[in-house]
């Protein structure tokens, strides 16, 4: 073991160079992440508020508490809502945009690129202005277009039935164009030999898309599946733009949930309780992923 | 021999780093002044330096109610001022806020930080919690005898704990309904508003006012928020209408909001929504977007009272109102047969210091309150905020405004009311208010169960409080 660890630092003064180029990079890691994380995790058995010095050991009371708690209960299943909604939406409909832009012209892609990334670009905080007004129950475009076709106006951000979709809406218009990037860089890269040998074989192009082309990008799927289900995880900005989470927590999340507890309510032990939720949550459902990924490449 | 250097640089930029973040130290200056003639050596210490942090609730730009001086014009001024006649006293003045529903982040991660500021000017809700954590001196030290006759006791009270006052109010303002008067008189409606001297109505008044002048989409008779907290009182105040409809109760100290005159109440405002009197979708609204709809003259009249007198002055002068637009302020409709409404009022407005090792840094801090807490100052800062001064040796600027000739003799005769403040403020405030607004929203539905909404609600608050130390 001694001659490991002896082999282990010898190795390490070796490469010394190198090590220290990494290091700022480890440094900021183990400081805006890990340890926050740390002191979250440690925080969550704690009763602490702003008042951090005053803060009172209180065991697993924050969790026991969280499963009997009806605002916890609606966070957390919107936020599965959230992920089984939007995401499947994003890498579907991506999947499909891509899949219509690959064979255009060179122009003609570049063109549509920017266009589907340019709300990734604007932000959510941006779109979600816009969206406002958008929604607006009396002057609002939507409504108006509605109404053109007979339809009365709807409450989008004031109705228990319409919020969470309404935020799901906007939400997808923003996470649309990074995976729309990734696949048509994927579908650039296939093995034209492949498809080739898919029309010689007399496949029409819904069969060349479903037995060869998607097959090839199943690896690229499984990553913006993962990327996205971790971001559509920790959905905030939107929420906190368009409804506050309301109507009646109809459309909050564990992440805008964390906000509420901890910089409104100032309850931090709490809101680092939520955190650990949810990054548990998050570890199961990419650990569940990745083995689907591995899979795959097997 | 490349990688020693590198490996120096390295530690040199590190330590230049560390050093970077170190505190900087105050270095106390001695003057040594040597009289030759007497042979002797005299030591003079200079004053003491004494570095003041101090944070007023507001962003960068922003700008009194009344003058629209930017306020960290009016601070410099009245700041340097105080510095030219205590020299070695130096004021650190930043504004620091962002409303985030209840609370403000920057003094929250201030403190969790260890380093709040010295001075604390918001609000009494923002600042009520650091005083319940014991993170605030009392400033019972910071008026004299005289200066706290002059204050409005009732006001007085609400900063003032077993221990002494823990925050010192400056301003409040009042929460009456605004009434868009121009545009009841162009439609010939204006003899269906309140009358002087009292400008009382009921309810019934009310409705046949709010049912005249309505004309969807183009102009609702009214409208509500209830995205966030934010303002609630405009929307509390509607229970004083309701005698027996009350937020908290002191002496059971517990929420009361389920009883049957509030159900009453909010029975009463729903039908509102139903008629289509209130723009649709009040959950979806913040006050701000309240703002957008009367400057655009889309509602007749709304709760919000004395904010509206800078709203409305502020969007002639700039032309965001397209006038002519003249206002009035009347009281908050009451059910047939009920006494008139109370006047609503927000919560104060206050100064609040810090704990402090250094008793003679704390000296000098309560004497700058003293010096802001002034009438004279006290009444620029109160109208800055459209908010009167609670100090009644105070000249209100605007004393010959009709409105504020009007509010006056009204508070005096039916009292004034918050309906979270005038009951006592239990802790978990914000945490409390969150829920309100929450049941708020739940009350807006359609299909809404006032009766159950409300039930909740109290259920909730009660059990949020419940957590108190």
């Amino acid at each position: 073991m001694t001659a490991k660890l002896t082999g282990l630092g010898r190795e390490i003064w070796r490469n010394r160079v190198g090590y220290l180029f990494i290091a700022p990079g480890y440094l900021a890691f183990i400081a805006f992440m890990f340890l926050p994380l740390a002191v979250a995790i440690g925080l969550s058995f704690y009763k602490a508020s702003f008042a951090i010095d005053q803060r009172q050991f209180v065991g697993l009371l924050q969790y026991e508490r969280l499963f009997t708690n009806v605002k916890f209960q609606k966070a957390l299943f919107n936020t599965i809502k959230y992920v089984l909604v939007v995401v499947p939406a994003t890498v579907g409909l991506s999947l499909v945009i891509s899949l219509l832009i690959h064979p255009r012209g060179i122009k003609a892609q570049s063109f549509y690129r920017g266009a589907f990334y340019l709300p990734a670009v604007a932000g959510g905080v941006i779109l979600s202005v816009v969206w406002l007004w958008i929604f607006n129950p009396t002057f609002g475009l939507l409504n108006y277009l509605l109404g053109l076709v007979g339809i009365e106006p709807v409450l989008w951000l004031a109705s228990t039935r319409y919020s969470f979709w309404a935020v799901s809406m906007v939400v997808l218009t923003f996470t649309l164009g990074q995976p729309i990037i990734l696949f048509l860089a994927a579908l650039a890269n296939l093995n034209q030999d492949l498809l080739d040998a898919s029309v010689v074989d007399g496949a029409n192009n819904w069969q060349r898309t479903w037995y060869v082309t998607l097959p090839l990008l199943r690896p690229v799927i499984l990553f913006v599946l993962a990327t996205q289900t971790i971001g559509v995880f920790q959905v905030w900005e939107t929420i906190y733009m368009l409804t506050e989470g309301g109507p009646s927590s109809s459309s909050t999340s564990l992440v805008f949930l964390i906000y509420q507890t901890a910089f409104i309510a100032s309850k931090y032990g709490k809101a680092s309780a939520i955190g650990v939720v949810l990054l548990i949550l998050v570890a199961i459902v990419t650990l569940l992923q990745l083995r689907l990924w591995d899979r795959s490449e097997v | 021999m490349f990688t020693k250097i590198r490996l120096i640089l390295f530690m040199a930029v590190t330590a230049f780093l560390l050093a970077a973040c170190a505190q900087p130290q105050v270095v106390e200056k001695e003057v040594v002044v040597t009289k030759e003639v007497e042979k002797e050596v005299t030591v003079v210490v200079a004053p003491e330096r004494i570095d003041i942090t101090m944070w007023v609730f507001g962003s960068e730009g922003s700008a009194k109610a009344d003058t629209g001086e930017l306020w960290s014009d009016f601070y410099s001024r009245v700041i340097n001022e105080y510095e030219k006649q205590h020299p070695g006293v130096n004021i650190n003045f930043f504004l620091r806020g962002v409303e985030a529903g209840g609370t403000t982040t920057f003094v929250d991660a201030a403190v969790a930080a260890g380093t709040p500021p010295d001075i604390y000017y918001d609000g009494t809700f923002r600042i009520q919690k650091y005083a319940q954590a014991g993170l605030l001196e009392l400033l019972d030290g910071a008026i004299t005898e005289k200066d706290k006759a002059a204050y409005d006791p009732g006001i007085l009270s609400v900063t003032t704990g077993p221990d002494g006052i823990w925050a010192l109010p400056i301003g409040t303002g009042y929460v009456a309904y605004v009434i868009n008067k121009t545009m009841f008189e162009e439609a010939g409606l204006g003899d269906l508003l309140p009358q002087e001297p009292d400008r009382n109505w009921t309810t019934d008044e009310f409705l046949k006012a709010c049912r005249a002048i309505n004309d969807p989409p183009n102009r609702y008779c009214t409208m509500f928020f209830a995205k966030t907290p934010s303002f609630d009182t405009s929307f509390n105040n509607w229970f004083g209408g309701f005698p027996g409809c009350d937020l908290y109760d002191k002496e059971k100290q517990e929420y009361v909001a389920n009883s049957p005159e509030c159900v009453e109440a909010m029975t009463f405002l729903h039908s509102l929504q139903e008629e289509g009197l209130t723009v649709p979708g009040p959950s979806g609204f913040v006050d701000d977007d309240q703002d957008g709809y009367w400057k655009r003259q889309e509602i007749a009249m709304t709760g919000g009272g004395f904010w509206y007198n800078g709203v409305t002055t502020r969007g002639l002068e700039d032309g965001s109102i397209k006038g002519p637009m003249e206002y009035l302020l009347v009281n908050y409709p009451h059910k047939p047969g009920a006494p008139p409404t109370p006047m609503g009022t927000w919560d104060p407005h206050a100064w609040s210091v810090f704990k402090q090792d250094n008793p003679k840094k704390l000296a000098v801090i309560l004497d700058f309150i003293n010096y802001l807490q002034q009438p004279e100052i006290g009444v620029q800062i109160a109208a800055g905020w459209n908010e009167v001064s609670v100090r009644n040796d105070a000249l209100n600027p605007w004393a010959d405004d009709p409105d504020w000739a009007w509010v006056v003799p009204v508070v005096q005769k039916y009292g004034a009311k918050n309906y979270y403040y005038s009951s006592g403020v239990p802790c978990n405030y914000n945490e409390v208010r969150l829920a309100w607004a929450e049941a708020r929203q739940a009350f807006w539905e359609p299909d809404a169960d006032i009766q159950q909404i409300l039930d909740d609600f109290v259920g909730q608050a009660n059990g949020i409080i419940a957590e108190c130390d």
